[in-house]
């Protein structure tokens, strides 16, 4: 018989278990995860015969949204045992995670699906975009790593160069010096840029093969983002916010799940009036019902009809609705 | 329950606007006696909904995604569809001098492929939907994001991808490519099960009968 219950302390190493089995980060990726993001009473997982057969971490986070920040849930790590699949172990488990969520009075989870193919099944759309810049440089240049800034210098540049994404993580100094662990510890180095002396940009890379990767790059300006990427040999990769003006392939990045419905409608809309939508949701029931602008349950005619998936596209600015929602650039520089 | 509904693109302001989402509607309509038009309401009302609910198949193109208020009446139709079991088609037919490569915009263009069950492309929508100029890397980005039946309408040929599974279909003139999409989705309306059901074998059947309309 399959349970599904929270992890406990005492399931880290099986937890690590499976993440080193299912996925193909480096080992010292999975040591620093299970040491800073492992969060075992926000993380769900099926068990069978007493044994973990699948999996979801949560990890307590905050994100802004349209220059509101609320409490979220990142979500990672997602995986079932090979010979479990099929079975509806990772839908039964993500709904637990997301069912205490709502407990939590979390509204919001959002995570970088590895296939959308396999989320918009529960409803889940797209709400982020990067970009995916090649680097078209000197073939033989060997990048020379900067000493690193502090966690605060740092902050100072993520702080100003993503003000104004929709959907990023919000850190403190605490989280920024986490996240450059995570970023040095697969050998990886940091290339700094300054203006008039004071830093405004960082790019923090690895070697992938013979040519180097960036999962984070942040610049307060387009001519710190062309001189960082300028300093990495040609054919390596540079993830960067979708609205770079660099070339590079534009791909959706990650997912945010409204798991409260009504009150990111009285959030982030707030009109009464300017809604009244019956919102559809298979995956989490209490979401569906006919709201209103302001979020408040009617008992009217719906104006429209909106699956929760598309419903928070609009709420967070991926896409733009009528005159009630508009477009706004959305990135998350956080995935795990 | 047999019927194909095509969203008419009546609200978009200029005729230029209008042909290519049009352009395929008369195509369909010209081989299914059971396809309805959306209405010309800029809001979806109770008669677009009564239809939608009754819908097999609904088809539209990026036209309608161009402004409001067509674009929020195409969401809406397309959850009122896909909640009530339709088969959800997406013909972009992109018009380059409608829409540029801005990540707005795409943004927009994209945003049917989340929730379509079949995508018709042409090359000119390739690096529009998925960033891609490569044919291949293209549709295989379609492919991951879940869209059940990508057909890549080539020079080399009538690709279908489906999952992990591929056929290649003798190539058909790109000035057929709204008929023979007219034709497929007459043939998709027909099933008496849902698209997921249907083996891949079974699709490609309909798709090389579709296509053997339009071969020299």
């Amino acid at each position: 018989m399959t349970t599904i219950c929270a992890l406990t302390g005492a399931d880290k190493q099986e937890a690590k278990d499976i993440w080193e089995l299912r996925f193909d980060d480096s080992l010292s990726f999975t040591d620093w995860f299970f040491n800073e993001r492992f969060s075992p009473e926000t993380s769900f997982c099926a068990v069978d015969g007493g044994k973990i057969v699948s999996i979801a971490h949560g990890s307590p986070m905050r994100l802004r949204i349209r220059n509101k920040t609320f409490d979220a849930m990142m979500v990672s790590g997602v995986a079932t045992l090979s010979g479990y699949e099929g079975r509806g172990l990772m839908k039964a488990v993500m709904f637990r995670l997301l069912k205490n969520c709502r407990r939590l009075n979390v509204p919001l989870a959002f995570h970088t699906p590895s296939h959308f193919s396999i989320y918009r099944a529960i409803g889940e759309f797209p709400c982020a975009d990067a970009l995916l810049h090649n680097c078209a440089g000197n073939p033989d240049a060997i990048p020379v790593s900067d000493e690193v800034p502090s966690a605060a210098e740092l902050l100072s540049v993520y702080e100003r160069a993503t003000a104004r994404y929709s959907g990023c993580v919000m850190r403190t100094e605490a989280f920024m010096q986490k996240r450059i662990d995570d970023l040095l510890c697969d050998g990886g180095f940091c290339l700094t840029h300054a203006t008039d002396g004071a830093l405004d940009g960082y790019l923090f890379a690895a070697k992938t093969g013979i040519v180097y990767a960036s999962e984070e790059a942040l610049a307060v300006s387009q001519s710190a983002y062309g001189a960082l990427v300028s300093r990495l040999p040609a054919g390596s990769t540079v993830k960067l916010p979708p609205d770079v003006e660099l070339p590079g392939k534009l791909y959706p990045q990650g997912v945010v799940v409204p798991v409260d419905v009504p009150f990111l409608l009285k959030s982030l809309c707030g009109e009464p009036q300017s809604l009244c939508v019956r919102v559809i949701d298979n995956m989490l029931p209490w979401n569906a019902g006919v709201f209103d602008g302001a979020g408040n349950a009617v008992d009217l005619e719906p104006k429209e009809t909106l699956s929760a998936g598309r419903l928070m596209q609009f709420l967070c600015g991926y896409l733009p609705y009528k005159d009630v929602f508009t477009q706004l650039p959305c990135f998350c520089a956080d995935e795990y | 329950m047999n019927k194909l509904i095509v969203f008419g693109d009546t609200n978009i302001s200029t005729t230029r606007d209008l042909y290519p989402a049009l352009h395929i509607s008369d195509a369909i309509k010209e081989r299914h006696t059971e396809c309805d038009v959306l209405s010309n309401d800029p809001l979806l009302n109770e008669s677009d909904r009564d239809l939608l609910k009754r819908a097999r198949i609904l088809q539209f193109g990026s036209s309608s995604l161009k402004s409001e208020p067509s674009r929020s009446k195409l969401y809406q139709s397309i959850d009122v569809a896909a909640k009530n079991g339709a088969i959800v088609s997406y013909a972009p037919r992109i018009d380059t001098e409608h829409w540029q490569m801005r990540s707005e915009e795409l943004r927009i263009l994209r945003s049917p492929v989340a929730t379509a069950d079949v995508v018709q492309v042409l090359p000119q929508d390739l690096p529009f939907l998925a960033g891609e100029a490569d044919a291949w890397s293209a549709i295989s980005d379609l492919n991951d994001q879940g869209v059940r039946l990508v057909l890549g309408m080539l020079e080399n040929g009538v690709f279908l991808l489906s999952g992990e599974d591929l056929r290649k279909f003798p190539a058909i003139k790109a000035s057929d490519a709204d008929a023979f999409l007219a034709e497929l989705l007459c043939r998709l309306s027909a099933l008496q099960k849902p698209l997921k059901a249907c083996p891949f074998a079974e699709i490609a059947a309909l798709v090389d009968d579709a296509c053997a309309r339009f071969r020299d």
